[in-house]
């Protein structure tokens, strides 16, 4: 996989079950007890309802691209060297819409609607990153 | 009869490399030339508005006037909406006017981007605007964010780079009229599309400027600065915010989502209290940090539909001339960008224009200017509709 220089997340009271699902590489997103959507980033309110009872929920790991950006310059960031970089924002099929980036793709799969699936990638000890490859049947 | 506040004067610093100054002198210099323009003294001032992130404190705004003397202040704020920070002040100063809370509001911005130094990762940690945890360890910057808005305008209205490069083709028509601007050459779609990618499908010249200066405006009541007949009005002003987070933003609400922003419920609102509609306005000066930034805003203004702003720009329409030009100064993208402040320049070039006093870049009608500030992913808005002084 394509190195990159990550700034890292911080882990809190509020996301800690998430990270610690994505260490274990199978991510789990909040669902609400009330109104049984999902929301991302985690968080402690349901975003959609206002209810505070959720239930840890594994994902399918499927989603489509909603949108894609190839960046080429980023001076002054930590991973300015690491250029050009494949950033998506990803609809999982659970509904919400995340950011990542996209590996090991073929010019043709970046495109909006292409399925997607999840990948992981350990940055440190701590922290394990939801990243995507093209879903290929 | 009741209060009606009014700017009643405008002030701009050097702007571009401003190597010799310091941003607080910047800062001071843009402040003292807007009292000086309304024919005021530092000590007629009772409330102070400047956007403090960029600063060594957040408290700034308080360091700035006790900077210039200024001892007790009725108000004294900061309206932290990034580039859109100095529309949403001017509502504020206005209702501080118009309740009597203030008589003569300052509202001061200035910055030091390109001979300071702000990294790209101090500048996203200082900004605040964008997610730190669920977006920046995927190395968005911020063209990048507005590379993924634009990617999804193109694909969803069939439109391609060269719509997007329209705006930055026109905008420097309107820089070559102004001898201040930055860069003042002509340029063609081939040469925006030649232009290296900086994260796709935004070129470097979709992308606006990174400078040093400082503008400010101040606040009054009307009939009460030097020259009654230089004040400008304020016909109306909204505003409306919507989400940092771009997925969340993606997944929308309502009518709005990334490419439909909520740009329309501050322009409906600005547009009702003017008692104006798009077609009646003379021009506009358009928050333009990219090119896209523009383009959705034409379109959610209700200028053009949806997805023809390339093609309404192609036409000639927001030229010089045009039947509605768009950033007579030269806008972000060609005139100057000093960070949060640079969406100020869009109304001390309105304020020229409705005065008369544009010079070469005049535009022919001048009774009412349209001026939008924008940031953090077309996510925060202000719109202003200022109007020509009442003779
Ligand atoms: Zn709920």
């Amino acid at each position: 996989m394509q190195h990159i220089t990550r700034p890292l997340p911080s882990i809190t009271q509020d996301n800690e079950d998430f990270w610690r699902s994505t260490r274990e590489h199978a991510a789990r997103l909040q669902r609400c007890n009330a109104c049984e959507k999902f929301w991302y980033y985690p968080g402690p309110v349901c975003h959609n309802c206002g209810a505070r009872n959720w239930t840890w929920t594994l994902l399918s790991g499927v989603g489509t691209i909603y949108s894609y950006s190839v960046l080429e310059r980023a001076k002054g960031n930590p991973y300015e060297e690491d250029v050009p970089i494949t950033i998506v924002l990803v609809r999982l099929a659970e509904g919400p819409v995340v950011m990542s980036n996209l590996f090991d793709y073929e010019p043709g799969e970046l495109a909006i609607d292409a399925e997607v699936m999840i990948d992981y990638e350990d940055v440190n000890d701590e922290v394990t990153l939801i990243v995507f490859r093209p879903a290929r049947r | 009869m009741a209060t009606r506040a009014i700017i009643a004067g405008i002030g701009e610093s050097p702007l571009g490399k401003v190597p010799g100054m310091t941003a607080l002198g910047i800062i001071v210099d843009a402040a003292l030339n807007a009292i000086e323009d309304a024919g005021l003294t530092v000590q007629d001032i009772d409330g102070i508005i400047l956007h403090p992130a960029f600063h060594v404190s957040p408290r700034y705004h308080i360091i700035v006037a006790e900077t210039l003397g200024i001892y007790v202040k009725t108000m004294a704020d900061t309206t932290m909406m990034g580039g859109a920070s100095y529309g949403v002040a001017i509502e504020r100063a206005k209702q501080a006017v118009e309740s009597g809370l203030c008589k003569n509001v300052l509202i001061v911005g200035g910055e030091k981007l390109a001979t300071g130094h702000v990294s790209g990762s101090a500048m996203m940690a200082s900004v605040g605007a964008h997610n730190l945890d669920y977006e920046y360890p995927f190395a968005a910057t911020i063209p990048a964010y507005y590379g993924l808005l634009a990617q999804r305008y193109l694909h969803d209205y069939n439109a391609d780079e060269s719509d997007l490069a329209q705006i930055a083709v026109a905008t420097r028509k309107h820089a070559a009229r102004n001898p201040n601007a930055t860069m003042r050459e002509p340029i063609s779609v081939d040469d925006v599309l030649n232009s290296p990618i900086i994260s796709s499908p935004l070129h470097r010249l979709d992308c606006s400027l990174v400078s040093d200066g400082g503008a400010a405006y101040v606040i009054s009541a009307a009939g009460t600065s030097k020259d009654p007949s230089r004040e400008v009005e304020v016909l109306g002003i909204g505003q409306a915010q919507s989400y940092y987070h771009m997925g969340q933003l993606a997944e929308g609400k309502g009518d709005h989502d990334l490419v439909r922003t909520v740009v329309d419920v501050a322009g409906k609102r600005a547009f009702s209290q003017a008692g104006l509609t798009p077609a009646e306005i003379n021009m506009a000066n358009i928050y333009d940090s990219f090119t896209i930034t523009v383009i959705v805003q034409l379109e959610d203004l209700g200028f053009c539909e949806r997805g023809t702003a390339g093609k309404f720009a192609a036409e000639g329409n927001i030229d010089p001339g045009g039947k509605l030009p768009v950033n007579t100064h030269g806008g972000l993208l060609s005139n100057a960008h000093p960070g949060a402040c640079g969406g100020m320049l869009g109304f001390t070039e309105a304020v020229r224009q409705l005065r008369g006093e544009a010079g070469l870049r005049q535009v022919a009608k001048h009774d009412n200017a349209l001026v939008s500030s924008a940031s953090a992913v077309a996510s925060n808005f202000s719109v202003s509709i200022l109007g020509a002084p009442i003779q």
